[in-house]
Formats: C-alpha cells, sequence, structure tokens
C-alpha cells in the first residue's frame, strides 16, 4: 500500500520518470513502412514502448494476483451487498465536485445541474453519500475526469502507456489523473491527514476491483492475447465515457472492407 | 443515415392527425396502414433480438441436460444468428489475404469453435439478467443497431449493450456486439493482430493458438468457480 501512496502523491514525478528513463531501454522495433500490412497493424497498436509495457502489465498481473484481487474477494465475501452498495455510493459522492468541475469544463450545463443536484441531495438526504435517492429523482450517476475533458476537445491520447500499480495511462489520461487530485477538494481537506486520502485510495481501488471481478476472470480465460485485448479495452471505454455512451455512427467498424 | 423508426413515425403521424379536411375514415385506415407498416419495420431486429437472447440464455441455463448439451445447443443458436464467416474476416483484417485458401478455411473453423466457446463462458455471467430494449437505430441500407439494457439482479448498475445486425438476404444476422462501448470486433482483431506481430507475421501461430484456447476453454469450463 505504501507503493501505491507514494506513487498517487509524486505522480507527476512518477509518470515523468518512468516514461522518459525506458524509452530509452525498450522501444519495440518499427517494421519497415515497405511491409504494409505489418506497418499498419504497428501504427493502429499505438504502442511503440509494447516491450516495456508487457513487462510492466506482467508485474501489475502479479500485484493483481497478489494482493488486489484476493482483497477484492475477501471484501465481497466479508461484506453484504447492501453495505457494497452503499460504499460504492459514498466513493462515488465524493467524486462530486471533480465531475461537477469538468461538466463545466466541456460547457455541459445540464449534466453539471445534475451532478450538482445529486452532490446536494445525498449529501444530505441521502446521509453523506451512502445512500443514492439522486437517482430515483432523474439524476443518475455519470462519470467525469480531466482525461474526457481533454480528449472531448480532441486531444488525443497518446502511445498506449501502462504504469507500474496504477495500470493503463497514457499520456493524456496521466496528465488527467494528476489535475484530477489537484483539483479534487480532499486533497487539501485532509492536508495535515494525508493517510485519510491514502485510505480513500485504497478503499476506492477495492471498490472498483470487486465490481469486476467475474468479467475479468473470464475475460482473461477466454482472451487469446489479454494484454492486447486489455489495451483494446481501455480505449475503447475511454473514448465511449468522451462521447458520454452515444455511440459513434460514423465511425463504426467496416465490415466491407476488400482485401 | 441516423434515421430512428420512433422519430418518423412521430413525425408522420403528426401530419395525418392534423390534416383535418381528410374523412374521418380515410384517416383512420390511413394511420392503420401506417402503423401496421411501421410496426413491421421496427419490430424485426429487436425481435431477432429478442428470440436470440432468450434462447441463448434458456440454452445456456438449461438445468435437466448435460453440460455437452447445453453447449451444442447454444452452438446452434450462435451458428444460426451471428454471422461468423463475416466477422471472421473483419478480425483477421489485412491478414486475410496474406493466408492461403487452406490457412483460411482452418482459420474459419477454428475463429466459430472459439467464439462459441469464449461466448458460452463469457455470457454465463449475463443469463440472471433482465434486460430491456431500448431503441432501434437504421444505420445503413440493411443495418441495424438494436440498443439494450441489461440489469443484473446483484448489480444495480445497468450495462449498455448494443447488437449490430445486417440483413443477409432474408435473415438478419449478428455482426458486432458492443458492451458499454466496447465493440467485441475490434477488441479481438488488436488481439488476432498483437498474436500475429508477435510472431513475425505468422499467420500460423494464430492458428495453433486459437486451436489451443479453444481446448482449454473447454476443457476449463466444469471447474470454473462462480461466487
Amino acid at each position: 500500500m505504501i507503493d501505491l501512496v507514494s506513487l498517487k502523491n509524486s505522480r507527476r514525478v512518477c509518470v515523468l520518470a518512468l516514461s522518459s528513463a525506458l524509452l530509452f531501454s525498450a522501444c519495440a522495433t518499427a517494421p519497415s513502412p515497405d511491409d504494409k500490412d505489418a506497418y499498419a497493424a504497428y501504427k493502429e497498436a499505438n504502442d511503440p514502448l509494447e516491450p516495456m509495457n508487457r513487462a510492466v502489465f506482467a508485474f501489475n498481473q502479479g500485484f493483481d494476483k497478489v494482493l488486489l484481487r484476493p482483497a477484492a474477494i475477501t471484501y465481497r465475501t466479508v461484506l453484504p451487498r447492501p453495505v457494497r452498495e452503499s460504499n460504492t455510493n459514498f466513493l462515488d459522492n465524493l467524486e462530486s465536485p471533480v465531475i461537477f468541475l469538468n461538466d463545466l469544463l466541456q460547457a455541459k450545463p445540464g449534466r453539471a445541474s445534475a451532478t450538482l443536484a445529486r452532490f446536494v441531495i445525498n449529501t444530505s438526504i441521502g446521509f453523506f453519500g451512502f445512500f443514492d435517492p439522486a437517482e430515483n429523482m432523474g439524476y443518475a450517476y455519470h462519470d467525469e475526469d480531466f482525461a474526457q475533458t481533454l480528449g472531448y476537445w480532441g486531444v488525443s491520447s497518446g502511445p498506449y502507456l501502462m504504469l507500474p500499480i496504477l495500470g493503463p495511462l497514457p499520456p493524456r489520461d496521466a496528465a488527467g489523473f494528476a489535475v484530477d487530485i489537484l483539483t479534487d477538494p480532499l486533497t487539501y481537506v485532509f492536508d495535515d491527514h494525508r493517510e485519510v486520502n491514502y485510505a480513500l485510495y485504497g478503499v476506492d481501488a477495492i471498490d472498483q476491483r470487486h465490481q469486476v471481478l467475474d468479467e475479468f476472470d473470464e475475460l482473461e480465460r477466454t482472451s487469446v492475447d489479454y494484454y492486447a485485448a486489455i489495451r483494446s479495452l481501455y480505449r475503447q471505454r475511454m473514448n465511449d465515457l468522451i462521447r458520454d455512451g452515444e455511440t459513434d455512427l460514423d465511425n463504426l467498424p467496416d465490415f466491407d472492407e476488400e482485401y | 443515415m441516423r434515421a430512428v423508426n420512433d422519430d418518423l413515425m412521430d413525425t408522420n403521424m403528426n401530419c395525418i392527425m392534423r390534416n383535418i379536411r381528410l374523412p374521418f375514415w380515410a384517416g383512420l385506415l390511413a394511420i392503420t396502414m401506417f402503423l401496421h407498416a411501421t410496426a413491421q419495420a421496427a419490430a424485426a431486429p429487436s425481435a431477432f433480438v429478442t428470440e436470440l437472447t432468450n434462447n441463448a440464455f434458456a440454452a445456456l441455463r438449461a438445468k435437466d441436460i448435460s453440460e455437452a448439451e447445453r453447449f451444442s445447443r447454444f452452438r446452434e443458436l450462435l451458428s444460426e444468428g451471428v454471422d461468423l464467416q463475416r466477422v471472421g474476416r473483419f478480425v483477421l483484417g489485412p491478414n486475410w489475404r496474406r493466408a492461403n485458401p487452406e490457412q483460411q478455411a482452418e482459420y474459419q473453423a477454428l475463429f466459430s469453435d472459439y467464439v462459441i466457446a469464449a461466448y458460452a463462458g463469457r455470457l454465463k455471467d449475463y443469463t440472471e439478467s433482465k434486460y430491456t430494449i431500448s431503441k432501434t437505430l437504421r444505420t445503413g441500407e440493411n443495418e441495424y443497431i438494436v440498443k439494450t439494457l441489461f440489469v443484473h439482479p446483484k448489480n444495480p448498475e445497468p450495462v449498455h449493450v448494443d447488437w449490430r445486425l445486417r440483413e443477409e438476404g432474408e435473415a438478419l444476422k449478428v455482426i458486432d456486439l458492443t458492451i458499454e462501448g466496447i465493440s467485441m470486433a475490434l477488441t479481438q482483431r488488436s488481439e488476432f493482430s498483437a498474436i500475429i506481430q508477435q510472431n513475425n507475421g505468422d499467420i500460423g501461430a494464430l492458428i495453433e493458438r486459437l486451436r489451443n484456447i479453444s481446448a482449454d476453454i473447454n476443457a476449463g469450463k466444469e471447474v470454473t468457480v462462480s461466487q
């Protein structure tokens, strides 16, 4: 947990140090542009640090097997569902200020006011956010963060990057992650009690992991290449979040391409 | 391109209703005929999804039959309802052209086996879910996207599943499934491409991997721990 904590705390330094140090050590050899298919595949993967990323991914999988997944399984086994749901609600509610800020930064007043309404209702009637009465009043939860805001205004993710413990964080999303922490009031509220932030990060990680236990077990078991599956999944999911779940009808996969 | 049947119906209904000079019976007739036509056009894709989902879940849930029988029912449904040949070609991408005819045939057979084995597992978590169809988009002359929402009894968060369908002759076939914005075909395509890249462009390596993984998935079916 100490590693996670110090990484999160000095995330900017880490992102910079890691990416620059490892840039020199482990670049994939790009295929020659003459080999059209191989070159196109290389471009499409947009993963010039793939050998390094695969190594970090293997490390993260080890971390998951030894610590995070068992913690998530214990969490699911020990706590009854209503308690786990309340925890999720509580953690979601704490994100509200960052979500609200990014609603505004994306010039979406409707979503911003929904986030504000949720925060007011759930913090008061919802007993500090442990319950989510706002949902039944027509203010459903939605996610936003600064990485999505950058994406919304057209910043592309940059090359794929797998960071230790933190997982997939290409440059745009790493920058977004840093801004999220800097713009989160909780970062300043607990200035003298940093351990509260660390505890929250830890609980959040376990909460998020426990929600996808079966899905990821099944995905790993049935994937031809789990690393590539996660890479594709991460990018598609980010793009979906940036579009707020709207289908991108102009860029549907082309099932008629001729080869 | 983006015609939504519901919107079409609203507009037409409004036109008909506003035209008060039409004799009553003619108006009624027009409305009835129009509703009939719209209902047929709109119902087909969503009815197809409903039927396929119900049958697939019933096959995976069936209690009174053996695991092998359950799997063969599921296989039959998927072979019928999914255009596995088209999906297989898409997933192989430009490598399709580089494969010789024997490799292509072998790949297609193994791809079908793999998809059926993988989805028998992946969909198992969904069989307890309730689902609703939220809308049908017409995305091309013979293409539709049916948007559905799956809610698991143990999870309050609904899952968005989009079914991309294509009319092949008379029948509708699934060509892609998008779960929370993640296209299964695109994901598989990047996995397959990665395997080929890792093996210096050797399609044989992917074929070998597909052969092994289908066997592994089927072998592991009974021992999967579900909590």
